[in-house]
C-alpha cells in the first residue's frame, strides 16, 4: 500500500448514545459533552483561513484524493454501499437573491453604498441573474464533483467495477439528485462500457433515501416546538454583521432590518462557491468574525435538527432508521448472493447527517448543547459539504472472513465502540452489523419506522 | 453507402400494392384502423403503446451531402401509470361488488389482476420502467451507428431534459447508449426549469383544454368521448347484476389505461386488454385518439390551442440549428413528453396526416393515429446534411422512420429532403 493514512480521530469521545431514553444528567453529562471539544479559537482559525467553510452545507466538496487504511493482507473488496449527497447547487430560496438585490438597489439610489458596497451589489446582481430558472438545481461544478467521486471509487476498487459487473443506483426523485446520479453514471460509462448499470428515481425509495419522521419534521416547522423560539433567539443574537456593515454602507442605520439583511447577503456570498460561472469573491468583504457568527447559528440549527442534539432529542438520527435498515438489508442480500456488489444511493444532506449520527460515526455523532458546544464537536462543512458521501466497503479473504471499513467523504472514519479487526481502520463485518442492528432494535423494536416490504422491482 | 436503405421506390411500390389491395376488398380507412387495433390490442393504448421499433431507416441523401448536425426531441420511454388514483378508484369500485358476490368469474379475474397491478405499481407512479431505459439506449445506439460522423471522440453532446424524473432517467439511458458506443464523447447535460420554456411549454388555455375546462372541447368532443370510453358490453361481462353497480365511463377508461400500461411495466405478464370486447377496444382507442387530437394537434374545433404551444420549441430548434451549423456543434438532444412532441409535429407541418385539420371525428380516427405519432419513447429527429458548396439539406425522421414535411417543396428528385433555407424561412414565419 502506497498510501498510509492517518485515520481521522477528531472528537473521539464516549458520548451519550443516540437511542438511549434520555441524555445523561448533571455533571457527568456536562463532562461528556464538553471535555473533548475543540477549542473555540481552533475552529475560528480554520474558518478564517478558509471562509468557504463557513458556508457549512454550501461548502463545495473539497476532496480530490481519496484515502483508505491499508487493506489487511489477503482481503479483497467484495461489496460497496454508498449514500451520496447531491453536488453543488444553486440556492433553493427564490426570494434570496432578488430581495437582497432590491435592497442594495434602494441603498444605491439613496447614495448609501460605499465603493465596496457597490462592488458587492454588482456581484449580487450577477448572482441573481445566474439563479434565474435554476433554483435548487445542480450546477456544472456539482456534476464534476460526482464524476470525481465515481472516478476515485472505480480506481480504488477496480474489482467491483470489472467486466459486466452490475451496479444498482437509486436516487431521490429531486432533479438535482438525479442529475448527480446521472453525472456519476456518465463517468462510470466512460471507464467501463460493459457495466450493467441500473438506475432508479422512484417515489417508493424516498421511504429510505429521504425519510422524515413527524418528530424530525417538527424541528423545522412547528412553532410549538421549544427549539423554534430558541433558534429564533440565537439567530437574533448572532445575525448582526456589525463589523462588516460599515464597510458597505455610509450610514448603517439606513439599512432596514440590518442583521437579517447582512445574513442574507452572507448566504449569497457562501453560495457563490457552487456557481463558479459567477465572477467575483464576495466573501472578501466580510469581517471573518461576522462570518463566523453567521455560521455559528447555521451550524447550530443543522446540528439540532440532524444530529444527536440534546435540544433536538436526537429526533433527526432516529428518523434515519429506514436508511440504516436499507443499508443493512441490502448488504445482507449481497451476502446471501442475491444482489450486485455495488449499491449506490443519491440523496440529501439532511439524511446523510442523520444516518451518520445514528450509526455513531465518530466526528458526526457528538452530543452537545447550545451553539458553541455544537460547533466545537460537529461542523457541517466536515460532515456534509456539497457532494458529501458515506461509503461502507466489505472485504473478504480466502478463509471466508468478512471485514468492513467506513469512509466519510472518501476518508476513513471510525465507528464508536467497535474494535478494529484485523487492522486499524477495519472491523469484523459481523461486529459492525450487530452494533447497527442493536441501535435499530433499541430505537424501534418493530424495525423500520414505516415498514415496507420490497417489491420485486425494488430488488 | 449501402447502409442507407433505398426507400423511395420501395415505398411507392408498397403504397401502390396497398391501394390495389384495398380496392379489391373495398376496405375503408376505418376498417383498416379497426383491423390494425384488433391485430395488436396494445395499439389501443395510444400514447401507452410501447416503442415498437428495433431498426431505423433513412432515405439516401443526394450525392455529395454528408450529415453535419442532428436535432432531436424524444419522449420519455415506457413508464408506470401516472397518479395513484387510477388503481385505487378501480379497486374502490370493484371491492363492494366482490364482497356482495356480484362479480362474474371474469369480473373476479379482472379484480384480482387490478389488485396485483395496484400493489406492483404502488410507489412507482409515473416512473420510467426498465423497458423505457432499454428503448432509449436502443434509439441512441442506432443513432450513433447511423451517423458516426456526428459522434466523434471529443465531441460535445448537448442534452437537455424536462425536470420530470422519468425524462431525466430517459436522458441518462440515452447518453449511456451513446457512451457505450463511444466513451470519448463529452456530455453537456442538464435538467433545468429554465429549459422547460421550450421542452414542455403550456399556455393557460392549453392547460384548461387538458383539464376539459373549455367550452370548445365540451361542444365538439366531450359527449362523443364519454360514449366511446363507456365500454358497456365489457362492463356487462364483469358484473352479475349490472343494475346494482354505479356505472361510470371514466372507470372503464381507467381499466383500459391500466390494461394498456401492462405492455410498459416490469414484471407484468397478464393480458388485461383481452377483457375488452373488440368494439369496446376500438372505441377506447378512438376516445384516446380524439382527446389527444383535440388537445394537442391542429384541431380547428379547439382553435389549435395545443399545437400553438409548440412555438417556443420550434424556435429553439431553429436557433440551435443556426448555432450548430455555424459553430460546428453537431448534436442537440431534448428529452420531454408526448404532448410536446405531438404539438411540435402538428405545428411544424409533419406529413402522414399528423398536421391534419379536421372537425370530423371519423376522419380524425381514420387518419390521425396517436400510437404511431407518440408511442412511449416516440421521437423526432431532424438531420442536417451539407455538401462541398456549403448547401444544407434537412431530412426528418419520426420514430426513426422517414417523415415528409408539408407546406414546403422537397429538394428536386429527393422527396424526403428539404433545403434548410426554405424550411427555415417557413418555420421562422410560423414562430412569429
Amino acid at each position: 500500500m502506497k498510501k498510509i493514512i492517518a485515520l481521522i480521530g477528531v472528537a473521539a469521545v464516549a458520548l451519550t448514545p443516540a437511542w438511549s431514553a434520555a441524555p445523561k444528567k448533571g455533571k457527568a453529562a456536562h463532562r461528556a459533552r464538553t471535555e473533548h471539544r475543540a477549542p473555540d479559537w481552533k475552529i475560528r482559525k480554520e474558518c478564517k483561513e478558509n471562509p468557504l467553510k463557513t458556508g457549512g452545507i454550501y461548502y463545495a466538496y473539497p476532496v480530490t484524493r481519496d484515502s483508505l487504511a491499508p487493506v489487511p493482507a489477503g482481503f479483497k473488496p467484495v461489496y460497496i454501499s454508498h449514500y451520496g449527497r447531491h453536488g453543488s447547487r444553486w440556492v433553493t430560496r427564490g426570494w434570496l437573491n432578488d430581495s437582497t438585490l432590491a435592497e442594495l438597489d434602494r441603498q444605491h439610489a439613496a447614495g448609501n453604498l460605499t465603493a465596496a458596497g457597490e462592488e458587492v451589489r454588482a456581484i449580487v446582481a450577477r448572482s441573481a441573474e445566474s439563479v434565474k430558472g435554476h433554483l435548487g438545481e445542480l450546477t456544472r461544478l456539482g456534476q464534476q464533483q460526482h464524476r470525481g467521486i465515481a472516478e476515485r471509487m472505480m480506481n480504488r476498487f477496480p474489482e467491483l467495477f470489472a467486466g459486466d459487473a452490475r451496479v444498482i443506483c437509486r436516487s431521490s426523485t429531486n432533479p438535482r439528485v438525479i442529475m448527480s446520479m446521472v453525472a456519476f453514471i456518465d463517468r462510470m460509462n466512460e471507464k467501463n462500457q460493459q457495466l450493467r448499470i441500473e438506475r432508479h428515481a422512484s417515489p417508493k425509495d424516498m421511504n429510505f433515501i429521504a425519510f422524515h419522521s413527524a418528530d424530525a419534521k417538527n424541528l423545522y416547522v412547528s412553532p410549538e416546538h421549544p427549539f423554534y423560539a430558541r433558534a429564533a433567539h440565537i439567530c437574533d443574537s448572532l445575525y448582526k454583521g456589525d463589523r462588516t456593515a460599515p464597510k458597505l454602507f455610509n450610514d448603517t442605520a439606513l439599512v432596514p432590518n440590518r442583521g437579517k439583511f447582512m445574513k442574507n447577503l452572507y448566504d449569497i456570498a457562501v453560495s457563490l462557491q457552487g456557481m463558479p460561472d459567477v465572477k467575483g469573491d464576495m466573501l472578501q468583504y466580510f469581517d471573518p468574525a461576522d462570518g463566523y457568527d453567521f455560521y455559528l447559528a447555521e451550524n447550530y440549527q443543522d446540528y439540532v435538527r440532524q444530529s444527536n442534539s440534546v435540544e433536538g432529542k436526537s429526533q433527526g438520527p432516529a428518523s434515519a432508521q429506514n436508511l440504516l435498515s436499507d443499508i443493512l438489508y441490502r448488504a445482507d442480500q449481497f451476502a446471501a448472493g442475491k444482489r450486485a456488489a455495488v449499491d449506490l444511493r443519491f440523496g440529501h444532506d439532511i439524511f446523510l447527517m442523520r444516518v451518520l449520527a445514528l450509526m455513531q460515526v465518530v466526528g458526526a455523532d457528538a452530543t452537545a448543547y447550545g451553539p458553541e458546544e455544537a460547533m466545537a464537536q460537529w461542523q457541517s462543512y466536515n460532515v456534509s459539504p456539497m457532494g458529501a458521501n458515506l461509503q461502507i466497503i466489505l472485504f473478504r479473504n480466502d478463509a471466508g472472513e468478512t471485514i468492513a471499513t467506513v469512509r466519510l467523504n472518501e476518508r476513513p472514519v471510525q465507528v464508536r465502540d467497535v474494535a478494529n479487526y484485523p487492522a486499524s481502520g477495519y472491523y469484523r463485518w459481523d461486529d459492525l452489523r450487530n452494533k447497527w442492528i442493536g441501535i435499530l432494535q433499541a430505537a424501534s423494536p418493530r424495525g423500520r419506522i414505516d415498514a415496507d416490504g420490497d417489491s420485486p422491482v425494488n430488488n | 453507402m449501402n447502409k442507407y436503405i433505398l426507400m423511395g421506390a420501395a415505398m411507392l411500390l408498397a403504397a401502390a400494392n396497398m391501394t390495389a389491395a384495398n380496392k379489391k376488398t373495398e376496405k375503408t380507412a376505418a376498417q383498416l384502423a379497426r383491423e390494425e387495433i384488433l391485430a395488436n390490442p396494445n395499439k389501443s393504448g395510444g400514447v401507452y403503446y410501447a416503442y415498437p421499433f428495433t431498426t431505423d431507416s433513412l432515405v439516401k441523401p443526394p450525392l455529395g451531402y454528408k450529415p453535419v448536425y442532428i436535432s432531436h426531441y424524444g419522449r420519455h420511454g415506457s413508464r408506470w401509470v401516472i397518479g395513484s388514483t387510477t388503481h385505487s378508484r378501480l379497486l374502490k369500485w370493484f371491492k363492494p361488488q366482490h364482497k356482495a358476490g356480484n362479480l362474474t368469474p371474469e369480473g373476479e379475474r379482472v379484480y384480482k389482476i387490478v389488485q396485483r397491478s395496484a400493489k406492483l405499481t404502488d410507489g412507482h407512479e409515473g416512473e420510467l420502467t426498465q423497458l423505457g431505459v432499454a428503448q432509449h439506449k436502443g434509439i441512441a445506439g442506432r443513432m450513433i451507428a447511423r451517423f458516426p460522423e456526428l459522434f466523434r471522440s471529443g465531441d460535445t453532446i448537448v442534452a437537455r431534459s424536462s425536470t420530470t424524473p422519468r425524462c431525466i432517467i430517459s436522458m441518462s439511458s440515452f447518453l449511456e447508449g451513446l457512451k457505450q458506443a463511444n466513451p470519448g464523447l463529452v456530455m453537456d447535460m442538464d435538467a433545468s426549469q429554465k429549459d422547460m420554456a421550450y421542452i414542455m411549454y403550456h399556455t393557460k388555455v392549453a392547460r384548461d383544454l387538458e383539464n376539459r375546462k373549455t367550452a370548445e372541447f365540451d361542444k365538439h368532443f366531450a359527449p362523443l368521448c364519454d360514449s366511446l370510453m363507456s365500454s358497456r358490453d365489457t362492463f356487462a361481462k364483469l358484473f352479475v347484476d349490472t343494475a346494482k353497480v354505479h356505472f361510470s365511463p371514466k372507470l372503464m377508461q381507467y381499466l383500459h389505461d391500466v390494461a394498456s400500461d401492462f405492455q410498459d411495466v416490469d414484471y407484468e405478464n397478464e393480458d388485461l386488454l383481452s377483457v375488452f370486447t373488440p368494439q369496446d377496444l376500438v372505441d377506447q382507442w378512438k376516445q384516446k385518439t380524439l382527446v389527444f387530437y383535440a388537445r394537442h394537434a391542429m384541431s380547428p374545433a379547439t382553435n389549435y390551442e395545443g399545437a400553438m404551444c409548440a412555438k417556443s420549441l420550434l424556435r429553439n430548434i431553429i436557433d440551435e440549428a443556426d448555432r450548430g451549423l455555424k459553430s460546428g456543434a453537431k448534436v442537440n438532444l431534448r428529452f420531454g413528453h408526448d404532448t410536446a412532441l405531438i404539438r411540435l409535429l402538428a405545428f411544424m407541418g409533419a406529413g402522414n396526416n399528423i398536421s391534419l385539420r379536421s372537425t370530423n371525428p371519423e376522419e380524425i380516427c381514420d387518419k390521425w393515429h396517436v400510437q404511431d405519432i407518440a408511442p412511449m419513447a416516440g421521437n423526432l429527429q431532424l438531420i442536417f446534411f451539407r455538401n462541398a458548396y456549403g448547401e444544407v439539406l434537412v431530412t426528418a425522421r419520426l420514430n426513426e422512420q422517414p417523415l415528409k414535411l408539408e407546406n414546403v417543396s422537397h429538394f428536386p428528385g429527393h422527396p424526403y429532403y428539404y433545403k434548410w433555407d426554405t424550411l427555415r424561412r417557413h418555420w421562422d414565419q410560423l414562430t412569429k
